[in-house]
């Protein structure tokens, strides 16, 4: 196995990458996906690890993250299709969705 | 051995680029297929730590539902992204390259103070990966799985009640 | 430079290995298109046009080939989302197939849970539906698109519940693991689960065409646009590339988990020709090999297109060199033996369920609009569901209870073809006929 501390440096890179985004962009979309990198760069800790100790159970828990984090993602993009249903509805001028 | 690495290597660089490629997109369809390949990317890094699984459910999970997800919802809301080129943005550029240095100046800074012995050596994984955690899920763990159906049963009930319509 | 030729050699059987597997797929491709020509033709006979022969097909698939490549390295940006489309549901088919094992030890990679790998490489192919459509004619239809990414899911759920049946038999999602277990249980798992055979091949011949690329293109008029077919000298079948590499996956899969992988029929029985080493049932092979270049070659003095012939006697003498090696390997070393005819049954068993696939295709109706996710969420997965319950008790019944493997297969197929009859029947007693009544309402007609 190589040696932990590049994927632990890879995990932090990755987690580093989707917090700018998620700071930074104002598409909800986008900071959504972002959300979805920081999750990955969790779970690639976790299996780092769950290698180095030679168990299952960071394999395991990641795939708790997964699943929640698919949850997670229905219910955000869910509510952000129920807003942008309701100021269609209201006549707003076009949603802000395509501003960056 | 020095195979291995350069896998490593490869595709943890395909992963960060197509991270940092993402978050810079202003074409949200762009940004979606690079978060695909981010994924994918982290999938190949899962399968090379033995986490056969792991592999295959962010396959399955992320890959196959969740970007799809940000598909199909990118198509409902900006439909139009869908064959707009993109164009480059110099302040989000500017912003990921600011963070993205820090966060190399903090991890430089603990891995130049990193000590040999902190981490025990590399233990062996059981062979049957599949069947070791299906041991795991269903007699080791079993209360973790139980309630990790919680959230998901909420998720659902929640979606359903949003995606109704009011019949007012 | 000696450490990179180290891991050149580290990789350099694995990139053979991927090449021989496209090389086999792409020869697949084109069996699979000149076989669905051939069984829809018995149906409705058409004169033999001058287009549809083998070097026609070959230059269609070149060209797709080099469309593909083109696009990979042209420059422009603006055309890269509609040249993943084209590319989305080919590529993970040819991903998908890394994981199938050929015979004992011919695959690329025999991983752990390569039956969920598959599965998960296949259902990335629902991009190419998904964002082709979103370019196509059709692309205001947001909910046409959804409509049939969610089609795809159903029926790979489908899918997935009649193939994990067969997995419950096996024990392990390892591919390995599940061929040696039918080789130690003494029958493959199509006969101890033939009602998950069946859903299995239901479910794939229904969710096959969410994966096609609709060929329709606007097409300039003196008032407006319609949309009509694009007129192309050979289509696929299916209508794109990509359907037909998932068709051949699911061959695969089910030639692996229902018909035993690479094993012989009758692999536990080692009967020998007198003083030799060869055993009786390995003769078979050559036998077939022979027989079918005998049959080609005598079929083709029946064509009347001349390409038809050729493409006829090139094939007869195809099987004629088949039936060379595979006589020849069975004088070589066990494990050189063991992997041709390994090969040769896998890949056999894969051309029986596509010929039963295309054959069933060709001749039940299709689905009608809005029916497709209702059959497959009324019908199909309570079906599997039971199905998958009911082999489970049966596999406890003939290891704990010590039932018979009559009794056990019966407890498997009966209850869930009951609830399938009983659920077939009550649908198509729900079925109506609409029509208007004198108010301009619809009513059904009773």
């Amino acid at each position: 196995m190589i040696p932990i501390e590049h994927y632990l440096a890879f995990s932090l890179v990755l987690f580093a990458i989707g917090a700018a985004g998620a700071l930074t962009r104002r598409n909800p979309i986008m900071i959504l996906m972002s959300v979805a990198v920081m999750l990955t760069a969790a779970n690639v800790n976790l299996i780092a690890f769950s290698r180095l100790w030679g168990t299952v159970h960071g394999q395991l828990f990641s795939l708790f993250i997964m699943a929640d984090a698919a949850a997670e993602t229905a219910l955000g993009l869910g509510i952000l299709v129920a807003c942008m249903r309701r100021r269609d509805a209201r006549g707003a001028a076009e949603p802000e969705l395509s501003k960056w | 051995m020095a195979g291995n690495n350069l896998l490593f290597d490869f595709l943890a660089a395909i992963a960060a680029a197509s991270a940092l490629a993402m978050i810079t997109r202003r074409n949200i369809f762009h940004g979606a297929i690079l978060l695909l390949a981010t994924l994918l990317a982290t999938g190949g890094i899962f399968l090379q730590l033995q986490a056969e699984y792991a592999f295959a459910a962010q396959l399955l999970l992320f890959a196959g539902g969740i970007v799809l997800l940000f598909v199909l919802v990118a198509m409902l809301l900006a439909p139009g992204a869908l064959h707009h080129p993109a164009r480059f943005n110099w302040r989000m550029f500017a912003a990921s390259a600011l963070v993205l240095v820090v966060a190399i100046e903090i991890l430089a800074f603990f891995w130049a103070r990193h000590d040999a012995t902190l981490w025990p050596s590399v233990a062996a994984m059981p062979p049957n990966n599949t069947g070791t955690m299906g041991d795991a899920l269903f007699r080791d763990d079993l209360p973790a799985f139980e309630f990790a159906s919680i959230p998901l049963l909420a998720t659902i009930i929640g979606v359903v009640m949003l995606a109704k319509r009011r019949t007012e | 430079m000696p450490a990179a030729l180290t891991i050149l050699e580290e990789f350099a059987i694995d990139v053979l290995d991927a090449a021989a597997i496209v090389g086999f797929l792409l020869i697949g491709l084109v069996c699979v298109a000149l076989m669905d020509r051939r069984i829809s033709e018995d149906l409705a006979p058409q004169p033999a046009r001058r287009t549809e022969n083998l070097p026609v097909l070959l230059e269609r698939l070149a060209r797709a080939l080099q469309s593909y490549g083109r696009g990979l390295l042209t420059e422009n940006p603006g055309r890269f989302l509609p040249w993943l489309a084209s590319i989305a549901s080919v590529a993970s088919g040819i991903i998908a197939f890394a994981a199938l094992s050929f015979g004992p030890a011919i695959h690329l990679a025999n991983l752990n849970a390569g039956l969920i790998f598959i599965f998960a490489a296949s259902f990335l192919g629902i991009y190419g539906g998904v964002l082709a459509r979103g370019f196509s004619v059709f692309s205001g239809s947001l909910a046409g698109i959804a409509r049939n990414a969610m089609r795809l899911a159903s029926f790979e759920v489908a899918a997935a519940l009649a193939l994990i049946s067969g997995v419950v038999l096996g024990g392990s999602l390892s591919v390995g693991q599940i061929v040696n277990a039918q080789l130690d249980q003494g029958a493959w798992f199509i006969f101890l689960a033939p009602l998950g055979f069946v859903l299995y091949l239901a479910s794939s011949i229904a969710g096959i065409d969410t994966v096609a690329r609709p060929s329709v293109r606007r097409v300039a008029q003196a008032d407006g646009y319609i949309e009509a077919e694009t007129a192309e000298k050979f289509r696929w079948p299916f209508g794109s590339l990509g359907a037909s590499i998932h068709l051949l996956i699911g061959a695969g899969l089910a030639a692996t988990v229902f018909g035993g992988g690479w094993l012989r029929p009758f692999a536990s029985y080692h009967d020998h020709f007198a003083g030799t080493p060869v055993e009786l049932l390995d003769a078979l092979p050559p036998l077939a090999a022979s027989a079918m270049a005998v049959y080609l070659f005598w079929l083709a003095s029946f064509e009347k297109d001349n390409g038809r012939r050729q493409l006829m006697k090139v094939a007869s003498g195809v099987c004629a060199a088949l039936f060379a090696i595979l006589t020849g390997v069975l004088f070589a070393p066990p494990a050189a033996l063991a992997a041709v005819h390994g090969a040769f049954w896998f890949v056999a068993k894969m051309a029986a369920y596509i010929y039963g696939f295309l054959w069933l295709r060709a001749r039940i109706p299709q689905f009608r609009f809005g029916r497709p996710i209702r059959a497959a969420w009324n019908f199909l997965i309570p079906v599997s569901a039971v199905n998958l319950v009911c082999v489970a008790a049966a596999l406890v019944a003939r290891e704990q209870w010590n039932w018979s493997p009559a009794g056990s297969i019966f407890l498997a197929t009966g209850i869930g073809l009951a609830i399938g009859i009983w659920l077939g029947l009550r649908d198509i007693g729900e079925t109506r006929t609409y029509g208007m009544d004198a108010d301009g309402r619809q009513q059904p007609i009773v």
